[in-house]
């Protein structure tokens, strides 16, 4: 059910205002679908890159994005406002679609490594762990697991806050963290075992 | 993680691959193509959705009998949760949107204008340069003009459109001549009106009258916001303008004429072609030739030559030189399978019992001396009368392709003119009987509601959005009473709605009417002003897309001798759900107006 009233809560990332016009927006697409584009002109290359992060190809990337909205506009009468931005919705239905592509095409799962990515998860590493070899801590990303390595990319790959983290992966903001930090953990005894 | 495939230092998507990428156009089209038929329901809902909705009803039954536990206790508004869902929505909230008049589209070339035809016959003139976008400057090109219109009791009730109106502080209801909303945008969009260049509708109207007045609804506060007097010219006439027909609203069928592939003259296909002469090739002195006589008419390209001798081609590797020494029977030629080439096949008998051997060599016609320069001779006048009849066919045969290619493109050209015959007179047609349907309906309704329907009201739109040609008319008179009820179903047990609607049989108007402060348990309380001088009657949509009707003859009966003390109105409820508008007309015409005994009822 869609609720016009906003109520004001603050939002990540986004001013209130930017999130009640895209609510505006939905309101206005399911009148009429052709009133969707300023949202996907919006979020197009946030969710393109989103994507891309977790595929192997360019080409992959470019037809999931559009399945992404495609599923977004045929089901935007379930989506529900709740003062978060829109994007959450959409980042969900992303996440779900890139699990479907995998499952779909059997391939196996990929994921993507830069130095700068790398980097910032040294420097979560405690004082004097930082020093790592950047080809022991990919390796060690690698072992941690799908759902896991998606955490750890999300949080220190894409720098997201832990209420969008929470949001696009159906956690509470509380586990969220807990698991965030776990994982360093993990990873920090990998990587002792591993220097 | 062993089966997970590392990326390193992958290139990233560059501006320009992302711009490529995106495309709207495309996406809508794929949306429309997998949702033809979106108009308000979900598709594939269906029984999830009456599941949902059946959960809704049982849980606010369950909420009436806690509320009955508590015995009789009185609920304020804010606290109640049966409270009408109209309080709790926004301003236009129409109650079954698959059954809503749907938008109907057209593009519009905003630097030209155009003169666009609705199916009431209302028409609305663009003028040049009409639009504005967010930033306030002109738009230029393309830009998507959307339209509808209400007029009759049903259509307002399903449009969801608020018909109350506050004047100074009066409560009136909107009796209505007519109703509009337009929007415009270009590529999604929302586009304002300039003012300079205001949109001029002239909306078919179902009354006139000096009581009549322009409305535009705000939709931030609800309130509809008093324009003018209306204006109404009973005939409409325009200077010649641009006819600018539906866009993307249309669902004008495409037509390809595609006929299949039909065969059509090979370019190779000329027939029987005339013998191509053998060209003489003088003898190899370094191989053996043989001398035979050949068949003039089974051989006429060798027949021609005179002394023709056949000679073991080079690339022969079967022949021996010692075959020259024996004495041969008999010798056969047969056309080789590479170009003039023969194969010749000697036999000789090797006993009496007739055991034969045979040899087969790859051979070529040739000549020795002065007969190699009479026969080339020779193959120049016959390879030119050749050439000359090789030309007169392929002429011919160019000739019959040509003719036949012709008959083959007319023949295409007036099967695709045939097919899109067709499909034009369908849509034609397809027009014809939604414009009829519309129509019907309104001049049912029109006959039902006394209202006439040959005017038309001048609106000059200044903002996009609703507007209304409204007659506004007190909820108190001299004549009123009050009246407090609570709903039934016919066999009295409490009747919880989403939507209740109060109609005055006299007057174009359909009103949603909210429940007021207390609840019962016989259900919500609802209060309101009537005159029982008129034909006042209900419709009422349940929280399951049934219809409920209660007739004015039910509503005169329920309120005699009831005139101070609540009352329980009991409605009939539909056997079904509904969610197409000519099926929801139908039923509730056929359940509102069961007597012609009806109050006198006047204006």
């Amino acid at each position: 059910m869609i609720s016009s009233t906003f109520t004001g809560m603050s939002s990540y990332h986004q001013l209130p205002a930017a999130v009640q016009s895209d609510q505006d927006c939905v309101v206005r697409s399911l009148e009429d679908m052709a009133l969707f584009q300023p949202l996907y002109d919006k979020y197009y290359e946030s969710i393109l890159g989103f994507i891309y992060l977790r595929v192997d190809s360019k080409e992959e990337a470019f037809d999931i994005t559009q399945q992404v909205f495609l599923q977004a506009m045929s089901n935007l009468r379930k989506y529900s406002f709740r003062g978060l931005p829109f994007s959450s919705w959409l980042y969900r239905i992303a996440v779900h679609e890139i699990g479907n592509h995998f499952r779909r095409n059997r391939q196996r799962e990929c994921i993507n490594l830069e130095e700068r990515h790398l980097k910032n998860v040294a420097d979560e590493l405690p004082d004097g762990e930082q020093d790592i070899k950047m080809e022991i801590l990919a390796g060690c990303l690698q072992a941690l697991g799908g759902k896991d390595f998606e955490l750890i990319q999300m949080r220190f790959f894409e720098r997201r806050s832990f209420a969008e983290i929470a949001e696009i992966l159906g956690l509470t903001e509380n586990h969220a963290k807990v698991k965030t930090y776990r994982l360093l953990e993990k990873l920090r005894v990998k990587l002792n075992r591993n220097r | 993680m062993s089966n997970i495939k590392v990326n390193r230092e992958r290139s990233a998507l560059s501006p320009e691959e992302m711009k490529g990428a995106k495309n709207f156009d495309a996406l809508l089209q794929q949306y429309q193509a997998m949702h033809p038929d979106r108009s308000g329901l979900p598709r594939g809902m269906g029984r999830k959705r009456w599941l949902a909705m059946g959960l809704a009803a049982v849980s606010l039954t369950g909420i009436v009998l806690f509320g009955w536990m508590i015995v009789h206790r009185v609920h304020t508004r804010g606290t109640h949760p049966l409270l009408s869902a109209a309080l709790r929505r926004g301003i236009v909230n129409p109650p079954i949107p698959a059954a809503n008049v749907m938008l109907t589209a057209y593009s519009v070339d905003a630097a030209q204008g155009a003169v666009l035809s609705y199916p009431t016959g209302t028409h609305i003139l663009v003028p040049a340069h009409a639009f504005l976008d967010e930033k306030g400057a002109v738009v230029q090109g393309a830009v998507r003009l959307q339209y509808r219109e209400w007029h009759n009791p049903v259509d307002i009730m399903l449009s969801g459109i608020p018909m109350n109106y506050d004047s100074g502080g009066q409560k009136m209801r909107f009796e209505s001549a007519g109703m509009m909303q337009m929007l415009a945008s270009q590529n999604g969009h929302p586009l304002s009106v300039n003012p300079e260049a205001m949109i001029q509708v002239n909306l078919r109207t179902t009354d006139t009258g000096s009581r009549y007045n322009l409305y535009y609804l705000d939709t931030l506060s609800g309130q509809w916001v008093y324009k003018q007097k209306v204006r109404t010219n009973p005939g409409i006439t325009f200077a010649a303008g641009k006819q600018a027909g539906a866009g993307a609203g249309d669902r004008t069928p495409q037509t390809d004429g595609g006929l299949g592939v039909a065969a059509f003259p090979s370019d190779t296909d000329m027939g029987d072609l005339p013998q191509k002469p053998v060209e003489p090739v003088a003898a190899d002195p370094s191989r053996p030739v043989f001398n035979i006589a050949v068949n003039e008419q089974e051989f006429p390209e060798i027949a021609v030559y005179k002394n023709v001798q056949f000679q073991v081609t080079a690339d022969e590797q079967h022949f021996n030189a010692d075959y020259e020494k024996l004495t041969w029977n008999n010798a056969v030629v047969k056309p080789g399978t590479e170009a003039g080439t023969y194969l010749v096949t000697f036999e000789r008998f090797l006993n009496q019992q007739g055991k034969k051997q045979s040899i087969t060599f790859k051979t070529r016609p040739v000549f020795t001396g002065g007969d190699l320069a009479a026969a080339q001779e020779k193959f120049h006048q016959l390879f030119a009368a050749y050439q000359e009849k090789l030309e007169q066919k392929r002429a011919a045969a160019k000739a019959a392709r040509g003719k036949d290619s012709l008959q083959f493109a007319q023949k295409v050209r007036i099967a695709n003119q045939l097919l899109q015959a067709q499909a034009d007179t369908l849509v034609k047609r397809q027009q014809q009987f939604i414009a009829a349907m519309q129509l019907q309906n309104q001049q049912l309704l029109n006959r039902a509601f006394n209202v006439s329907d040959s005017l038309f009201t001048l609106i000059q739109v200044d903002r996009f959005g609703f507007w209304n040609n409204d007659a506004p008319y007190p909820f108190a008179g001299a004549r009123t009473r009050k009246a407090s009820f609570v709903l039934m179903d016919e066999e009295e047990r409490p009747l919880v709605v989403a939507d209740l609607f109060f109609l005055i049989k006299s007057k174009n108007s359909c009103c949603l009417i909210h429940p007021g402060q207390s609840i019962l348990s016989s259900g919500l309380v609802y209060t309101l002003n009537y005159d029982p001088e008129e034909a006042n009657l209900f419709w009422a949509i349940t929280t399951d897309f049934h219809l409920a009707v209660l007739d004015p003859q039910d509503f005169e009966f329920c309120m005699k001798g009831n005139r101070d003390e609540l009352v329980k109105l009991k409605l009939k409820v539909s056997p079904r759900r509904f969610s197409d508008a000519t099926e929801i007309n139908q039923y509730l015409m056929d359940n509102s107006f069961a007597s012609d005994n009806e109050p006198s009822s006047g204006k």
